[in-house]
């Protein structure tokens, strides 16, 4: 699979994931994995699940997705952007993520890295 | 020509949950003309109340839930001329977090009117208790128990803000804004003891808490 195959569907999965039922997110954290949600780091796999399961509904649209190499072998830079909507709110703010994913044992993958913000002109 | 009616710009923040929404939807003639800013992601409910000097109008900054993803950014609170402060009085957590909006709020605007809300007040299964609603008192914010479903003291937190922005302690509403009829009955005993229990605690002395460094 190149890597933009890996990165489209990889961003399919976890953002459906994402807004169906973000605990089973899980398989893709490790303990080392971190995440920044607008400014807010946080640390862990449970840390992780924790946050992203309090979000409450959402609902994520993908725009763009763009991928790049790493140095290191195991590993993709990918950048998402899109809007999301929260509750039954039906204003969608504009997001973008970037994310690290990294190949682990047979052939899966993790997220190694996640920042988050939303884009708006404030 | 129109008249010019003066206009304040007015932030509505408090935890997610709260339904803030809820509280500013009531108000009908916001509901109409309210107008979503995508570039900022918040929603502007314009709310012209009448008093006996002719009309004025809050702006109400309703933000679209990006307070989950973390604190808000200080883009928001720039320019802001007064605030509602808002919370449920059946979750102590948002309680708890008035402490963080309120200083986040004053890191920005360091002297503008601010009420703090207790919403959902008709409920029977109260956990934030009069005597426990402290905060408001050593901050000199105003306190109201609101409920945006039984319509119970929608146009209060305004009055007072209204009040104060202009100087004036003896204005009021001379015309009743227009609300969406309630979907709840409030009921009354339990309305005349929250009463009780509020002007109770107002009257209690403020007990040394350790977040005074706040």
């Amino acid at each position: 699979m190149s890597a933009e195959e890996i990165a489209k569907s990889f961003c399919n999965h976890y953002y459906q994931t994402f807004d169906s039922s973000p605990a089973n997110l899980r398989p893709l954290f490790t303990p080392q994995s971190m995440m920044t949600f607008e400014g807010n780091q946080i640390g862990g796999v449970d840390a992780i699940i924790q946050k992203i399961t309090d979000f409450g509904k959402l609902t994520h649209i993908i725009k763009t997705i763009d991928v790049q190499p790493s140095p290191n072998p195991q590993a993709l830079f990918i950048f998402v952007t899109g809007a999301c909507k929260i509750g039954d709110d039906q204003n969608a703010l504009h997001f973008c993520e970037f994310i690290q994913l990294v190949a682990g044992e047979n052939n899966s993958f993790y997220v190694s890295n996640s920042i988050f913000r939303l884009n708006y002109g404030l | 020509m129109a008249e010019q009616i003066p206009e304040f710009k007015l932030i509505l923040i408090g935890d997610g949950c709260v339904e803030k929404t809820t509280f500013v939807k009531r108000h009908l003639t916001g509901e109409f003309e309210k107008k979503y800013v995508a570039s900022s992601g918040v929603e502007v409910h314009p709310l012209t109340f009448h008093n006996k000097s002719g009309a004025m109008k809050f702006n109400v900054w309703d933000i679209a839930g990006q307070e989950k993803f973390g604190g808000l950014r200080d883009g928001y609170y720039i320019q802001e001329q007064c605030a509602i402060i808002m919370f449920d009085v059946t979750s102590r957590v948002t309680y708890k977090n008035v402490s963080n909006w309120h200083c986040d709020l004053t890191r920005v605007c360091e002297n503008i009117p601010i009420v703090l809300c207790g919403n959902k007040a008709e409920s029977k299964d109260r956990k934030v208790k009069a005597k426990q609603t402290t905060f408001h008192r050593k901050k000199n914010l105003q306190y109201y128990d609101v409920s945006a479903k039984s319509n119970f003291n929608l146009k209060k937190p305004f009055l007072w803000l209204a009040r104060k922005l202009a100087g004036d302690d003896a204005s009021h509403f001379v015309k009743a804004p227009a609300l969406q009829p309630p979907e709840f009955t409030f009921d009354e005993a339990l309305k005349t003891k929250h009463e009780q229990e509020l002007s109770a605690a107002a009257a209690q002395t403020l007990p040394q808490d350790d977040d005074e460094n706040l």
